[in-house]
């Protein structure tokens, strides 16, 4: 099989912020590959690194972050080195961003079709009214009701889940191959976040585009996606098919994270909570990053676990992984 | 009705609360000459009745806008209500009363949503936690280092904290914070607002399992707003949806989660993301939840509702009572009529 490369290859990526307190090595040695119309869970907490790995791929880290080291592959070709105008033709033609929060995605004060216009025009020549007549058939395939009225309209006369259709639309216009969605529907009520996910479902498939998905919540990684990385403190800490990840998770991290889910437990009884906090990315702990919170730690986990897999491409950087015999 | 027995603490009795934005004076003017009157008028929370048993805790869903955070405002007597009242224990306890002791007041206490926009940033933990026992004599001011130790201690946090500044805690810990204040004057009735919507997950288990021991420990009497209905399954005894300012469905929360009745509790539920489902297709219900400066006539929810009937676009349904179930859906009040009648073929 002579097979093109994926969509997506990062390997060994390390982005670090200097701060005057130190450097925070955000994103620490992080592999992945993203295959073709594949879609990717990341999942983390707050200060995980989920999303400087999403922002690094489309090179949107500004000083004082950095990517100190490892590779990006964007249809096999390095992006970490590009000079940034070659890839600004990649950036929303074949990586595109979608983000949390959409109202402060959008410019306020710009109409809808007004910044259709700007991001086409970042792209290719198109006179105006080919960039509208664009911009109102990509509004509808995202559901927005009465589009050409819309694109007249300014971003504080739509709702959120609106604005969030908008923001999707707007990503997609060149057609990306790859996507990057950084929690989109976080900000969002239960009913509209039904909404989002089946519109992003649809058009993943029908487009074949390859997504990451970058959320906390588990649930939503169950039901939307194909495969699963967990992230703890800038690393993957385990990865491998959203089912074996959730169903059978290796690290402990993750175990405890499924165990905080309150709509798993019965009514009433202690959740299995993970004791501590998430460690300062100042002064992480050395070794494995996870191992004061952890209660199964030894004295081996002050070194770095290497991944190692267990079981078919589900892979786990622990040295005493949940369900295995310690090493 | 038939008043519920003496275990009854909490008591919400035909609340209203509405919001007026009056017209400018230019519109006023138009208006006294004869013009339409174009006061902007919000019903936030419509008619709400609701009574919480001594010990157990109510659970309020329902999605931004609902008028769920109004409606716990006006619980804690932070917002006066427009008609209706909220008692404890008998006695009135919303702002709009007349009569009102402090005594009777220091028994129901708020945790909010935010703890980082709650507690007052320039103080410190143990002024946060005792002033207000000092303030109402509960304890002497000399006791308040360690009556705040006590506090910490219930909360899970270290008597290390008791001199440092809100900013140095991490969220989880503000809102353990947080409760402490609440906790500090003994209050029975805890209103609880979105506390943990804020916090990371593993966090949210952790406060989701102070909040239950406490609940254990102290007896208290809980209302619990929440849009995760996940979170409420697990911490609440009844359930309450609320939509545009009315609760369409209440019953005790095993019940409610094994037959809703009302066609939006059974979208809500039915979108709850679960890791056992895996892989699906998700089946959304459509639309948005209507402005509520133009609600729709009839029933707030038919515009979106995929059952929707004649009927609805045009009265509100009342409420029908099955056993402990309590709804309003013209579907539950036609299943009644015709059961009643005897012409139903419904189970």
């Amino acid at each position: 099989m002579t097979s093109a490369p994926p969509p997506l290859e990062v390997s060994h990526l390390t982005t670090a912020f200097h701060l005057k307190a130190g450097t925070v090595r955000s994103v620490n040695d992080v592999s992945f590959t993203l295959h073709r119309g594949e879609m990717l869970g990341m999942v983390g907490e707050s200060g995980s690194g989920k999303s400087v790995t999403g922002l690094s791929i489309l090179r949107l880290i500004e000083p004082p972050g950095r990517i100190m080291g490892g590779s990006i592959r964007v249809k096999g070709q390095e992006i970490t080195s590009l000079p940034e105008g070659a890839f600004r033709r990649l950036r929303g033609r074949v990586v595109s961003m979608i983000f949390q929060d959409p109202m402060t995605t959008l410019n306020p004060v710009l109409t809808i079709g007004r910044q259709f216009y700007d991001v086409m025009r970042a792209q290719e020549r198109i006179s105006r009214p080919d960039a509208m007549e664009r911009a109102e058939e990509a509004l509808r395939q995202v559901g927005i009701p009465s589009p050409r009225a819309r694109l007249h309209a300014y971003p504080h006369q739509l709702s959120g889940g609106m604005r969030q259709r908008v923001c999707i639309a707007i990503a997609l216009i060149s057609d990306p191959e790859i996507v990057i969605a950084d929690e989109p529907t976080t900000a969002l009520d239960v009913t509209i976040q039904a909404q989002i996910l089946s519109l992003v479902q649809n058009l993943a498939r029908q487009r074949s585009m390859a997504m990451i998905w970058v959320t906390h919540d588990l649930s939503v990684v169950a039901g939307l996606c194909d495969r699963v990385a967990v992230m703890y403190a800038g690393r993957i800490v385990e990865m491998g098919r959203t089912d074996d990840v959730l169903n059978r998770p290796l690290h402990p991290y993750t175990l405890g994270l499924i165990n905080s889910i309150p709509a798993e437990a019965s009514p009433a009884e202690r959740l299995k909570q993970i004791p501590g906090g998430p460690p300062s990315p100042l002064q992480l702990p050395t070794g494995c990053a996870f191992a004061p919170r952890c209660e199964r730690a030894t004295t081996a986990c002050t070194a770095v676990p290497e991944e190692r897999e267990i079981g078919t491409g589900h892979a786990v950087r622990c040295f005493h992984p949940v369900g295995a015999s310690p090493l | 009705m038939t008043r519920q027995a003496t275990s009854e603490s909490v008591r919400v009795e035909g609340v209203t609360k509405r919001f007026v934005r009056r017209m400018g004076l230019l519109a006023s003017t138009v208006a006294h000459l004869g013009g339409p009157n174009r006061d902007e008028v919000v019903t936030a929370v419509d008619n709400v009745t609701l009574s919480i048993p001594r010990g157990s805790a109510y659970g309020l869903v329902g999605e931004s806008g609902c008028g769920k955070s109004t409606l716990g405002r006006l619980a804690a007597g932070l917002l006066a209500p427009s008609s209706g009242s909220v008692s404890f224990d008998g006695a009135r306890i919303d702002a709009g009363a007349t009569t009102l002791s402090a005594r009777q007041l220091l028994r129901v206490q708020m945790v909010f949503q935010n703890p980082m926009a709650s507690l007052n940033p320039r103080q410190r933990v143990v002024d946060i936690v005792s002033e207000a026992a000092v303030y109402h004599g509960l304890i002497d001011r000399k006791d308040r280092v360690e009556f705040a130790v006590g506090l910490l201690d219930e909360v899970g946090l270290p008597r290390e904290a008791l001199f440092r500044l809100p900013h140095q805690f991490s969220g989880g810990q503000r809102q353990r914070i947080g409760i402490a204040r609440a906790l500090s004057v003994s209050p029975d009735f805890l209103i609880c607002d979105e506390p943990i919507a804020a916090l990371d997950v593993s966090i949210q288990a952790q406060i989701l399992n102070l909040l239950l021991d406490l609940r254990k420990k102290r007896g208290l009497t809980m209302l619990f707003i929440s849009h995760d209905l996940g979170v409420v399954h697990y911490l609440c005894d009844t359930v309450g949806v609320m939509y545009l300012g009315r609760i369409v469905e209440t019953a005790p929360t095993a019940e409610l989660f094994r037959r809703p009745q009302h066609p939006y509790t059974q979208a809500l539920l039915a979108q709850i993301p679960s890791r056992s489902t895996g892989r699906r297709d998700y089946q959304p219900i459509v639309g948005e939840m209507p402005s509520p400066l133009a609600p729709p006539k009839g029933c707030h929810f038919n515009p979106r509702c995929p059952s929707v009937m004649a009927i609805c676009r045009e009265e509100a349904p009342p409420e029908t009572t099955t056993g402990t179930h309590r709804s309003r859906c013209w579907l539950s009040s036609e299943k009644e009529r015709d059961l009643q009648s005897g012409e139903g073929r419904y189970q």
